[in-house]
């Protein structure tokens, strides 16, 4: 395998498109931490709902899969709605255990209700559209637009949060939310609208990873994401949205590219290896800066 | 206002959620399906012989047949969680051997009577602690007569000890991990081919088709059953003068298998065989079609054997290998124990495909014919001991010889280990899942070497 190493750039590019991807699946977890303080333990159920969403539209419908995206971004806003107005509104100024408990219950119902409605049977389906090359080593189209994507929707976030009169709000609530409140910011829309747009743009990542890994989707696969999404928010800075992005490349980036790394050194278990190194990595960062990559 | 509207609808949602979980809960499969056909009332046994229950096995005095209005067989299954798809086949295979046992058979004979069999089960949701404690409420609280196993190594491995601390005979039909026999448990008979025979056919049959075709890449998830399965794997290759060029691991949960594919496009084997469960199989599958990643022939553990795989994959699961510890239209009938000098026992195969077909109105699975054969095995263990000792049904299967729907069955009389059943190798051509090995009982011939992905991509089919 003397020739690992000339393909690392390969690595690289596949690390920074699952990355993206990773990076997407955590912004709604971040942004919800950053304005409201509230970890939302359930996350990986919305993740789940919006591989479903692009499961059953593309295999009933045959909708495109990427057209899905908008449908699982509604959903995920309708859904995220439903969890601030019957769970987190009144549990705001509860302590945090409350907040922690009514999330985590939300998940459950979500994926239980999964459940009995789809069966826990794992369901796929095969989306392909050719590929680019990249080293002469193919690179699936249907992993590059998702991150391509997944690029496109935090660039919009970003303008969002840092261009509009509503990101200037969310931005004042996230600082201080009594100052926010004295200068006539509605801080109570705010968070809900947060919420909303936080679940959303989680679902819209589930139907991305659907395109991505088109592996079998069941009522638990959100269990895969919520570790990762915890991790990679933790290393971006918890309530950054742009950390997390950024904090999705790194560990998208490691998991590709120590594989290589590892099997030149000899190591017997690269891959294994590669989550050892994530963490320890994530250890080393939050030593020199507990508040994360991009945390205030 | 809008608020309170708000409230009023979140407050609509939930008690629907409520009361959509509350009719899944009342409409789901009772955990007692009482079976006999003159029905006792359930929940205790009415008569329980007193021998069966104690912690050490007493050996001296051969006890007297006490013979109970019905026999009661515990089990757990994963009938939810990340096993549940193939608990909630294996029940429908447990369902049908109590129906070929009370109405076909007539029950077990048993001191002069007929007796019903009954089956007691549980949804241990695919963990391991809910395992322990239901089979320890099987033995203490139900006081079943005997115990069968639920499936996988990992929720086999905590099952086992309960029952051996019991001294209980356990008949493991889906765990096929070789350290559930290595553990000196004496009171555990498995009837599935172990991990470490069973991928290994995979190798007979390349030598048989291309003796060019010597290079083997191996890609396997680091848990127990892959790890000992890949173990069987190498050194059937050593046997067979195989070369491994490519022999390596990925942690479980793993959901991109780009960094072990590049490898493996680079290193360019001849074979690949992958050691997966379902959801991991699916996906690297898909992944090695997405990278474009060739080989003379493609052999995936587990999930090509569930009909989902197809369903999921579509023409990209043409030609895919897998190994398999039954499939309908594996004939193992009085034919082929007549030709092994040993007796048949049992529906034949085609008895238990179409009994199956009628009850369930779908054809029967590994997983179903594996839960159903335990059960076949154990009515005949039964009736071979005459007696519903614990220690006299256990040295009766060590005497079995016996073939019946599933294949043969022989045990190793110290270990429990199963030394005569041997898994099938199975290939998905034109949507149809034929038996390719051994040759005996082939179904139909192989189609090697198989497409390429380019190839399947344009809709061609593996026909022979």
């Amino acid at each position: 395998m003397a020739d690992i190493t000339s393909i690392l750039p390969y690595y690289i590019i596949s690390g920074l498109l699952v990355g993206s991807i990773y990076g997407l699946a955590t912004i709604g977890l971040t942004l919800i931490f950053g304005v409201l303080r509230v970890v939302n333990v359930g996350h990986g159920a919305y993740i789940m709902i919006g591989m479903y969403v692009t499961f059953w539209l593309f295999t009933l419908y045959s909708l495109n899969p990427f057209i899905t995206l908008i449908p699982a971004f509604l959903v995920g806003l309708a859904l995220g709605m439903l969890l601030f107005y019957v769970a987190l509104k009144r549990l705001l100024r509860a302590p945090e255990l409350s907040t922690l408990i009514s999330t985590f219950g939300f998940g459950v119902i979500l994926e239980e209700l999964a459940k009995v409605l789809w069966g826990a049977d794992y369901r796929g389906f095969v989306y392909s559209l050719g590929s680019l090359y990249f080293q002469g080593i193919p690179l699936p189209l249907v992993r590059v637009w998702p991150a391509v994507i997944a690029l496109g929707l935090v660039i919009a976030l970003y303008v969002l949060l840092y261009r509009t009169r509503l990101g200037v709000a969310v931005r004042a609530v996230t600082q201080d939310p009594e100052g926010a409140m004295v200068c006539g910011v509605d801080v109570e829309r705010v968070y809900f609208l947060t919420v909303a747009l936080g679940i959303g743009l989680t679902t819209a990542s589930g139907a991305l990873l659907a395109i991505y890994f088109q592996q079998g989707i069941n009522p638990y696969i959100g269990h895969l994401y919520t570790l990762r999404a915890f991790v990679i928010a933790v290393l971006g800075g918890l309530g950054s949205p742009i950390g997390a992005f950024i904090g999705g490349l790194i560990v998208g980036v490691i998991e590709q590219a120590s594989v290589p790394l590892f099997t030149m050194l000899g190591a017997p278990n690269p891959f294994g290896l590669s989550v050892f190194l994530t963490f320890t990595l994530i250890l080393v960062i939050l030593l020199l800066r507990p508040q994360g990559l991009l945390g205030r | 206002m809008v608020e309170r509207s708000w409230l009023i609808l979140g407050g609509i949602v939930v008690i629907l959620l409520i009361l959509v979980g509350i009719g899944y809960y009342t409409t789901r499969p009772p955990e007692v399906t009482p079976t006999t056909p003159a029905s006792t009332p359930t929940g205790t046994p009415t008569q329980t012989p007193m021998e069966v229950r104690t912690p050490t096995p007493t050996e001296t005095i051969a006890p007297p047949v006490a013979v109970p209005d019905r026999i009661v067989i515990g089990f757990t299954l994963p009938l939810s969680g990340a096993f549940s798809k193939e608990g909630q086949l294996a029940l429908k295979g447990a369902l049908a051997a109590v129906k070929w046992v009370n109405e076909v058979y007539g029950g077990v004979k048993i001191g002069g009577k007929r007796v019903p069999i009954e089956i007691k089960y549980y949804d241990d949701e695919s963990k391991r602690d809910l395992v322990i404690s239901l089979y320890e409420r099987l033995i203490t609280v139900d006081k079943v007569h005997f115990l069968v196993g639920t499936y996988t190594s990992t929720l086999v491995m905590a099952a086992a000890p309960v029952a051996e601390k019991y001294g209980m005979v356990f008949v493991n039909w889906g765990g096929a991990s070789d350290l559930i026999n290595k553990q000196g448990y004496k009171y555990v008979v498995t009837t599935w081919t172990q991990a470490s025979r069973y991928m290994a056919p995979v190798l007979d049959l390349i030598s048989s088709l291309d003796p060019t075709a010597k290079r083997v890449a191996l890609i396997w998830k680091s848990d127990e059953f892959n790890r000992i399965v890949m173990e069987g794997v190498r050194s059937r290759a050593q046997t067979l003068g195989f070369t491994i060029v490519y022999d390596k691991s990925f942690p479980i949960g793993t959901l991109d298998f780009t960094p072990l594919l590049v490898e493996l496009a680079v290193v360019k084997p001849d074979i690949i065989v992958t050691g997966t469960h379902f959801a991991d199989g699916l996906a690297i599958t898909k992944q090695l079609a997405d990278m474009g990643v060739n080989a003379k022939l493609i052999a995936v553990n587990v999930a090509p054997s569930v009909p989902d795989y197809y369903k999921s994959l579509g023409a990209l699961a043409e030609g895919i290998v897998f190994p398999s510890e039954w499939e309908p239209g594996v004939w193992w009938g009085p034919d082929y124990a007549k030709k092994l000098g040993v007796e048949f026992f049992g529906p034949t195969p085609q008895e238990f495909h179409v009994m199956f077909l009628a009850m369930h109105g779908e054809e029967p699975t590994e997983y179903s014919a594996s839960l159903a054969n335990a059960i076949i095995l154990l009515v005949k263990a039964i009736e071979v001991a005459q007696s519903l000792d614990q220690k006299a049904v256990r040295e009766a299967f060590s005497k079995l010889d016996i073939v019946t729907f599933f294949g043969r069955f022989k045990i190793d009389p110290e270990t429990g280990f199963q030394i005569g059943h041997q898994s099938v190798i199975g290939q998905w051509q034109d949507g149809r899942k034929v038996i390719i090995w051994p040759p005996d009982i082939a179904t139909g011939k192989p189609y090697y070497p198989v497409l390429t992905w380019e190839e399947k991509k344009a809709g061609r089919r593996a026909i022979p």
